[in-house]
């Protein structure tokens, strides 16, 4: 394992992980104090200086090993973390599933109130247009937020980027073969509305909601690193 | 049905530490002076290690934390909640299982 030389060090690797930063900094804090300790503790025995602090980091423990320790325990300490396959790899799908039926059920009880669906509908063809585009935006939105969500929990749940990674990957990888279609209503046809899986590739693969989870994780990823470095600077400077 | 504990070992720190924080509240390095002392330094390990363990116990509710200054020093101070002795209570009876049935094996030379 590779060695970490400083707590600072520490610190980065911790941060690296995704881990959040109001953990990291009370683990490095009492990690310091620690070392503190037991430089004072060299210091009683005789020690100054560089013998001090090498005492000091000897008795700590290998601090890389330590970083390790640090995520596996508190993934242990929580639900998801202690279930990641299940959580980042299944979870997403019934959740999407739960998602666009919360949607369609939305959709379809507001309808019923303005009087959309009946065979006088109330809607003009512009206004079937724009529903149309709203039911798409929709869409694109629970292929954005449900990824989101799960960066969001795997950061929560001490699972770290690398599950991130992995949840956002397989929601791409599930847009490619989800197909949502809302046909406006013509002539004597009615509005349709279809929802499904296929394994048909080709001209029905919509690139947006392929792409979408991948943008949504590379957003995460920077702001999330960007929010953790601003907290660990904040709490830095307050120390 | 007996309840068996595979992971019995693995809890020996989490019996320790929370035997000491049942009685007072301490922080780390206190923490791991106490057990050096008590156990006369024959648990030895890397001191750092007691940090996740107390976070894990933490996040799991069977300890508590707080900030204190204490000659001008800022150290965090742990101690065992009702649900942490609850388990101490358990831990302790299947580390006295455990003894008894290794000391029957070891026909009583370690009792």
């Amino acid at each position: 394992m590779r060695k970490i030389e400083s707590t600072a060090a520490l610190r980065r690797k911790l941060i690296g992980h995704g881990l959040p930063a109001g953990y990291v900094c009370r683990a490095v804090r009492e990690l310091e104090e620690h070392r503190e300790d037991l430089r004072e503790e060299a210091r009683e025995q005789g020690m100054q200086g560089a013998d001090a602090n090498r005492y000091a980091d000897e008795k700590l423990g290998n601090l890389g090993a330590l970083a390790k320790t640090l995520c596996q325990s508190m993934r242990r300490s929580n639900w998801w973390g202690r279930h990641p396959f299940f959580t980042f790899c299944f979870l997403p799908l019934p959740a999407f599933v739960m998602g666009s039926f919360l949607v369609a059920l939305v959709l379809g009880l507001v309808g019923d109130l303005y009087d959309w669906w009946g065979p006088k509908s109330a809607l003009s063809e512009d206004d079937w247009v724009d529903l149309a585009i709203a039911v798409k935006a929709f869409y694109l939105g629970l292929h954005t937020a449900i990824p989101f969500w799960f960066c969001w929990l795997a950061r929560n749940s001490f699972c770290g980027y690398r599950w991130a990674l992995v949840t956002s990957v397989l929601f791409a990888l599930h847009g490619t073969l989800h197909r949502l279609s809302f046909d406006i209503p013509g002539f004597k046809s009615k509005a349709t509305l279809t929802w499904g899986y296929t394994f048909e590739t080709g001209a029905g693969i919509d690139p947006a909601t392929a792409l979408v989870p991948l943008v949504g994780f590379a957003l995460f990823f920077v702001l999330s690193r960007r929010a953790n470095q601003d907290e660990v600077r904040l709490r830095g400077a307050a120390a | 049905m007996k309840r068996t504990n595979p992971n019995f070992l693995n809890g020996v720190p989490e019996l320790l530490v929370l035997q000491l924080l049942a009685r007072q509240e301490m922080y780390g390095y206190e923490l791991v002076k106490a057990i050096q002392d008590r156990t006369s330094e024959k648990l030895t390990f890397g001191e750092g290690c007691i940090y996740p363990l107390l976070h894990w116990l933490e996040e799991n509710k069977q300890v508590i934390s707080r900030r204190q200054e204490v000659e001008g020093r800022n150290r965090t101070y742990y101690s065992a909640t009702p649900r942490g002795k609850k388990r101490l209570e358990e831990l302790s009876g299947e580390w006295s299982e455990v003894v008894a049935g290794v000391n029957l094996l070891m026909g009583g030379q370690h009792a």
